[in-house]
């Protein structure tokens, strides 16, 4: 079997992975064939064929080319009036921002709404049904209304939240890595750091997690005696948090674009208007990163100037920015920005997980063993329980062989498997150990 | 050929026969023949989308697109017996006019509306999951008389005369599509540093 065909096999594999998820949220198959054998599918048009069809698509396209240049999304799947409100039409992409105590929402006229209190998101896209909401700091109440095709997929710092009808709230504190999943209604899929392979929140569960500490905790609602208001808002008894959030969560410095000022605490302010987008280089480019953008987060640094960047920019941006450099293969942009991290923030957790990829790359790019044992050592130093321990310390084993510092390596075999004696070096270090050098 | 609309009362029954049976069963316009066809082949025909078009096409209307022009057309199956290629045919065809028609929207500055972002795979790592979009943007690169024939070989894996059919090419030609195709892949592959490692990556049972 040649390398070409391995390939291949790898790339299939993926697909058959992508496919497997998508088909736990949405049915493929069972949507196209209601589409194709309905009263009202395309089918009722008689003589007219796909093809001449397909013109007319075409030439309803162009005529809505100069709504395009507006900047207004009006694709053929979202005139179906999901967006409007109050008559004024949402722009998808636009950054919603709330102060803190302030509440803004975004309702869809299937009745799903989205409810920002204090932080900042955006949907970064719609098509029909099928929603992706990035909240980049606050919490938000997300009330999904369910159809045979709602699929919205809900990014939260590194979480992801898959739904198909339930209501929930989900917070994200960047600056302490903190999370939490509150879920009020109906049951959603979770995935992210500590839950790679996902776990199911059920109504009346709060899931949350400290990231830094590799901490996270599942607890039931019902013992508290949380509830929904009869309004239909969400809210805890007493408007208030638990004492976990208090203690993890920094208000969130954000700007309302409300020229009138700040309502009062609690008040919901609903989007009577457009709401513009600010300035595309201010907290965008971790959400850009997850919208596939790399390149784009990599070209505005280099219009800003990597040292205004490295000097200038919070820390999230310029986490973002070794990610997308790292991706788009720029390494040396990806390697100077963790090591700007570790200069500027030093001490905090991001310095530390910038010394693990440091390591990472140092020994996967470069293979400088020795470069890469040191970077290594220095977030387990920094972090010894961190969320890359395990991998750092498996990775340490590897760069040590491979220097032929046999003592060393066994050393870090031995580390290795007194924590993580299934972890996948597992074998490696028990080779290690009894191998004599 | 008339589409009848269908009458929201009916019931569907299961077609019994095999693909000759339905090939007929299709072209007389007899009842249920189409859902049929639909039940039988749709995660096939999906299968063929994704791997000529990638992950981030809307799927859902690629493949009705593929199975309107396949009940408006199925006068030209010619032979029942191969009607699963006849199927990877049109199905090959549908993506050729969506990279045509796509192609001819890129000065927009929005991504087409064919295009949705890719559902984010838990436990993927973005590496193998930027990997794969490197693959489809150096497919976006190669002329379509390679691209199809090598996606449908190197990435589904399909038999060669497969391929030919899906294709409506001879044997031969696809064979010679498939070499330059993999060679220009090859190449184009040279500038994304990701696909290196994977095309690098050792092959079980190969010696170091």
């Amino acid at each position: 079997m040649n390398r070409i065909t391995v390939f291949g096999g790898a790339v299939r594999d993926y697909q058959d992975t992508i496919l497997k998820e998508r088909d736990r949220y949405t049915d493929d198959i069972s949507m196209v064939r209601t589409r194709l054998f309905s009263d009202e599918s395309i089918s009722s048009l008689g003589n007219a064929s796909p093809r001449r069809w397909s013109r007319l698509g075409i030439g309803a396209l162009a005529s809505g080319v100069a709504m395009v240049v507006l900047g207004w999304l009006v694709w053929p799947g979202a005139t179906d009036g999901m967006n409007k409100h109050s008559g004024t039409h949402f722009r998808i992409d636009n950054w919603v921002q709330a102060a803190a105590g302030e509440t803004r929402e975004i309702a869809f006229d299937d009745g799903s709404v989205v409810r920002l209190e204090g932080g900042s998101g955006r949907i970064v896209s719609q098509q029909k049904r099928r929603v992706r909401y990035v909240l980049e700091r606050g919490t938000a109440t997300v009330q999904v209304v369910h159809h045979s095709d709602t699929q919205w997929v809900v990014s939260v710092g590194p979480y992801q939240v898959n739904v198909v009808g339930t209501v929930f709230e989900v917070t994200w504190r960047p600056e302490s890595q903190y999370f939490r999943l509150v879920l009020w209604e109906g049951a959603v899929d979770l995935y992210g750091p500590m839950i790679e392979a996902g776990r199911k929140i059920n109504s009346a569960e709060r899931f949350e997690a400290w990231i830094t500490d590799g901490r996270v905790s599942i607890s039931s609602l019902e013992k508290e005696g949380t509830r929904k208001d009869s309004d239909g808002s969400v809210s805890v008894d007493g408007g208030d948090r638990t004492a976990n959030d208090k203690a993890a969560a920094r208000p969130p410095v954000v700007e309302s674009d409300d020229p009138g000022g700040r309502t009062g605490r609690g008040d919901s302010v609903v989007v009577k208007k457009t709401v513009t987008a600010p300035d595309d280089h201010v907290l965008s480019w971790s959400a850009m990163n997850k919208n596939g953008q790399f390149q784009e987060v990599v070209s505005q640094a280099e219009a800003e100037g990597f040292a205004h960047v490295w000097t200038a920019r919070p820390v999230e941006d310029i986490l973002a920015l070794a990610d997308a450099a790292r991706l788009v293969q720029r390494l040396p942009v990806s390697m100077e920005a963790y090591q700007w991290i570790r200069k500027r923030f030093g001490g905090t957790v991001y310095a530390s997980n910038a010394a693990f990829e440091l390591g990472r790359m140092t020994l996967d790019r470069h293979r400088d063993y020795e470069g890469a044992a040191s970077w290594l050592e220095l977030y387990l130093n920094e972090r010894p329980t961190g969320p890359f321990a395990r991998e750092a310390l498996g990775r340490l084993m590897e760069s040590r062989q491979q220097m032929g510092d046999g003592a060393g390596a066994a050393a870090a075999a031995h580390r290795y498997l007194e924590s993580f004696p299934d972890g996948p070096h597992g074998e490696l270090a028990r080779t290690l150990i009894f191998v004599k050098h | 050929m008339t589409i009848v609309g269908q009458h929201k009362n009916r019931v569907s029954v299961p077609f019994i026969g095999d693909d000759e049976a339905l090939a007929r069963a299709l072209q007389s316009n007899q009842p249920g023949a189409r859902e049929a066809l639909y039940d039988r082949y749709a995660t096939h025909v999906r299968r063929v989308l994704v791997r000529t078009l990638g992950t981030t096409v809307d799927i859902q209307d690629r493949l009705h697109d593929v199975f309107l022009e396949v009940f408006n057309s199925s006068s030209g199956i010619r032979d029942g017996a191969k009607l699963k290629g006849w199927l990877s045919r049109v199905t090959v065809f549908t993506a050729i006019a969506h990279i045509r028609r796509r192609s001819k929207r890129r000065w927009l500055v929005y991504s087409a509306p064919e295009e949705v972002p890719e559902m984010a795979v838990p436990a993927m790592d973005n590496e193998k999951r930027q990997a794969v979009r490197d693959v489809y943007a150096i497919l976006e690169k190669m002329p379509i008389k390679e691209r199809m024939p090598f996606a449908l070989r190197v990435i589904d894996g399909m038999s060669l005369q497969d391929v030919a059919d899906a294709c409506d090419i001879s044997l031969a030609t696809v064979k010679r599509r498939i070499s330059k195709g993999r060679l220009r892949f090859e190449t184009l592959a040279g500038k994304y540093p990701l696909l290196q490692d994977m095309l690098r990556a050792d092959v079980p049972g190969r010696q170091q």
